[in-house]
């Protein structure tokens, strides 16, 4: 019954129950005016103790990859929700199961907490929610649709997949260890030894020395940089036309690898590339993130890359910067690896570069 | 699937079916007894007990008949050679019964009863056909299965607006009769007031039942087959809304309007003073002298012995014709198939017992208790609340906030856990008074949890009260105890 027929139907009773002089008849007429009220009242105090709450608001996932999402319903009021019909917008995602949708019973002061899986095929940014709601009075007289705006920001990454990147040394003094006494770090104190002649004095430990009644050398770790730089190159006209979407998603991936490669050796990490609004970012650190949010949305762009981005770069980074060029002859050259079905598929980079 | 409301909405058609026509009878009564227009003194037109007591066997009589012909498909034709011979059949037990005082108001009574108690029950086989089409389905397969198979939901829907045409319009009769009675001073008995009271309630309830079912229909489109869980509750609600309802309309209701509207009748008598005009004369030898000239004219005109035996050919050939045409309509349904394979497989029988087996389970579902589900709610969160409260008045530092803060969440599952079990968290409880209330419940489920559980409980409770009231922070392996501790019991 539509809100308005409910509403004339109770505008008639009352009419009714004004001028009828009989008991009965005004007993039918305030029992319909009743029930129809009380069905309204029972609707809007449902409708105002409906909330939703979700734990985060933004997610990073990459691509293929599952995630947990969940939201809370609660009922704050001493009504039941005989029907609830709850459904999370999530477009452009999959969804396992469709668990993103239900319909359940909401007793009174109850929470229910809805958990669903989703996975992207494609990356880029998308949003969840908003949560779309649908009840109403036991008699179903009133009905009421609710749009809780609990949205949540994706943004989906490229996918991630096996390739293995080796690192060359930059320049000593870093996070990376390495067994070459030439890269010694003389603030990362590693342990002591015995005193061996030849040993500088001014690396005796002394304290250790007198405690122990023999000279001591103090011991360092071998550390280094290299920091990383990728340049992406996403020139449509470098790609071939039948096979270009795949290729350059895979250019993507592959880079995207790279950066996060770097973000675990905690190393710093630069980005630059012939694709949508060209980015060049030098390298810094805790700059992957940033990377990576690129990547999820870059895009290929007409055009050929007609410089050599390796003489380009070389006077504008550091040395000791390990340099990443992905353009369609990476891409090419691991698809032919895995082919051949090899399990270790190696980056390949241009080198340290040097003065 | 449960077709409770199903079998509910069949009850709720008869009674609504059978105080309507108990209503209708004893509003003619009352016309016929108060009315002097009606009182010839010849003609009795009799409403007595008798005649109720036929109405309401019709009624169970019409409720099982109408659902065997729905179940068979049967069509209208046999429907009226069924409704025909009832009313044969009722006037000769009335016959015999009561001699030659024959209620004539029930061969109008009667045929009513029987097509609005029908209409009522052929809803209830669209709803089956209907449920029947998508029963085993469910998810995305019911969805797409309905979207391009949705001609029994477009008939149910359309059956359902007949339906509901046809409850308001009995409905408004009803109101009317009431109305009526009141206006003209007839006496409402007791047993008159119940019959509206039974009636109104059931028609409250068969709307109750169809909104369930657009519900059902609705939902199912979506791919959703189990509407509601605990029906019983649904429809403890829904009664109690109606008794709230009920209970202010007995004291808001009098027999005095609030708006007395009143009628100023003027009436004028003409006096007519001017004599009649005087009769004229009829001249009937006129006709013969015409007579006489037509012979004249055109010589005598004497009817045709053929032209006469033809006709009375024709007359009686008509007359068998109908007559026959009659009696192949009325015998034609016994000599059908569907009437042969019905008897021949026993179907009447099966009906029997299907009806027997649905009266138990909904009998069964009445009066079976259901253990109450336990569930979270919003009075967990209220921890938090009570916490936050107590280090806002207390001094604590940084790090035995945070501390607190790590151990609370934890906390909270616990509770969320205990509510799950039926242990309900009040906010003026402190947290080893609720750990005691579940060790309590622990000790008493001995059989169900470990006895490791109260452990791992007392020392949750223990090691939290330690962490809420002391000023040092908990050792790392303290707090590692509680984590596992907490984890142990969820």
């Amino acid at each position: 019954m539509k809100k308005y027929t409910a509403f004339i139907f109770a505008a008639i009773c009352l009419v009714l129950l004004l001028i009828i002089p009989n008991r009965i008849c005004q007993y039918i007429c305030v029992s319909v005016i009743s029930i129809i009220l009380l069905s309204y009242f029972y609707s809007l105090i449902l409708r105002k103790n409906i909330k939703i709450e979700r734990s985060i608001t933004e997610l990073k996932l990459a691509s293929r990859e599952k995630v947990e999402i969940s939201f809370t319903i609660k009922n704050t009021c001493f009504l039941p929700a005989f029907v609830f019909y709850f459904f999370d917008d999530v477009p452009y995602l999959y969804v396992f199961d469709e668990k993103n949708s239900g319909l359940i019973t909401l007793r009174p002061y109850e929470i229910k907490k809805v958990t669903y899986t989703i996975s992207a095929r494609d990356r880029g940014k998308y949003s969840i929610g908003p949560v779309k709601v649908k009840s109403s009075d036991p008699l179903s007289l009133f009905d009421f649709d609710l749009e809780i705006p609990s949205t949540i920001d994706v943004t989906v990454r490229p996918a991630r997949i096996k390739l293995i990147t080796e690192t060359i040394p930059g320049f000593p003094q870093g996070s990376l260890k390495i067994k070459n006494p030439c890269y010694e770090d003389i603030t990362m104190h590693r342990s002591i030894r015995e005193y061996k002649n030849g040993d500088e004095q001014k690396r005796i430990n002394w304290r250790a020395s007198a405690k122990f009644d023999s000279l001591f050398t103090n011991q360092y770790e071998d550390s280094y940089d290299a920091p990383f730089f990728v340049f992406l190159n996403l020139a449509e006209d470098d790609y071939e036309l039948q096979s270009r979407l795949y290729y350059t998603e895979k250019a993507i991936e592959m880079a995207a690898c790279i950066v996060e490669r770097s973000r675990f050796l905690k190393q710093r990490c630069g980005f630059a590339a012939y694709g949508s609004d060209f980015p060049y970012l030098k390298p810094a650190q805790n700059q992957s993130d940033a990377i990576l949010n690129i990547l999820s949305l870059i895009k290929t762009v007409p055009g050929k890359l007609n410089y050599n981005p390796v003489k380009k770069l070389k006077s504008q980074l550091p040395v000791g910067t390990l340099l990443f060029v992905i353009g369609p002859e990476q891409v090419m050259s691991y698809f032919a690896k895995v082919e051949k079905n090899k399990e270790n598929i190696n980056t390949t980079n241009v080198g340290a570069l040097k003065k | 699937m449960n077709r409770l409301e199903n079998k509910l909405g069949k009850i709720l058609t008869f009674t609504i079916i059978t105080s309507l026509t108990f209503i209708t009878l004893y509003f003619m009564q009352c016309i016929f007894v108060y009315n002097q227009y009606f009182q010839t003194g010849n003609e009795r037109v009799l409403i007595n007990f008798f005649t109720y007591l036929i109405t309401f066997a019709s009624g169970i009589i019409f409720a099982i008949v109408s659902q065997i012909f729905n179940t068979e498909k049967v069509k209208v034709a046999p429907r009226i050679v069924f409704i025909i011979f009832y009313i044969i059949a009722e006037l000769f037990v009335c016959y015999l019964v009561r001699g030659y005082d024959l209620p004539k108001v029930l061969l109008f009574i009667t045929p009513v009863q029987y097509v609005l108690q029908s209409m009522l029950f052929e809803y209830f086989t669209y709803h089956d056909d209907f449920v029947n089409l998508w029963e085993d389905k469910s998810g995305k397969q019911l969805r797409e299965y309905l979207y391009h198979n949705n001609m029994q939901a477009q008939d149910l829907a359309q059956k359902e607006k007949g339906v509901q045409l046809e409850l308001t319009g009995i409905s408004i009769f009803v109101f009317l009769v009431v109305l009526l009675m009141g206006v003209n001073k007839y006496h409402m008995g007791i047993i008159f007031v119940l019959l509206i009271f039974i009636f109104y309630v059931s028609v409250f309830l068969f709307f109750y039942v169809m909104k369930y079912f657009e519900k059902e229909a609705y939902f199912a489109n979506i791919g959703f087959t189990r509407l509601i869980d605990d029906k019983k509750s649904y429809f403890k609600y829904v009664c109690a809304m109606f008794i709230f309802a009920t209970l202010i309309g007995i004291v808001c209701s009098s027999n005095s309007a609030l708006i007395k509207l009143k009628f100023n009748q003027t009436v004028t008598v003409k006096q007519n003073d001017a004599p009649p005009p005087p009769a004229p004369e009829m001249n009937i030898d006129y006709l013969n002298d015409v007579k006489t000239q037509l012979e004249k004219m055109y010589g005598n005109q004497g009817p045709n012995p053929i032209v006469e035996l033809i006709l009375q050919i024709l007359k009686c050939a008509l007359i068998i014709f109908a007559a026959g045409s009659v009696l192949i309509f009325l015998i034609r349904p016994f000599l059908s198939t569907g009437w042969k394979n019905f008897w021949k497989e026993h179907k009447l029988y099966k009906f029997f017992n299907k009806l027997l087996q649905d009266i138990q389970e909904l009998i069964l579902f009445i009066f079976t208790g259901k253990k109450k589900k336990v569930y979270a709610t919003v009075q967990a969160k209220k921890f938090r609340e009570v916490v936050n409260d107590f280090l806002r008045k207390t001094n604590k530092s940084k790090e035995k906030k945070a501390e607190l803060d790590r151990l609370t969440k934890l906390f909270m599952s616990l509770i969320n856990w205990g509510e799950k079990h039926g242990i309900d968290y009040q906010k003026t409880m402190a947290p080893a008074e609720y750990t005691l209330l579940i060790e309590n419940f622990f000790i008493n489920n001995k059989d169900e949890y470990n006895p490791e559980s109260i452990k791992n409980v007392h020392t949750a409770g223990e090691l939290f009260e330690k962490a809420l009231y002391d000023k040092e922070l908990l050792s790392v392996e303290e707090e590692k105890q509680y984590i596992k501790a907490v984890a142990n019991i969820i």
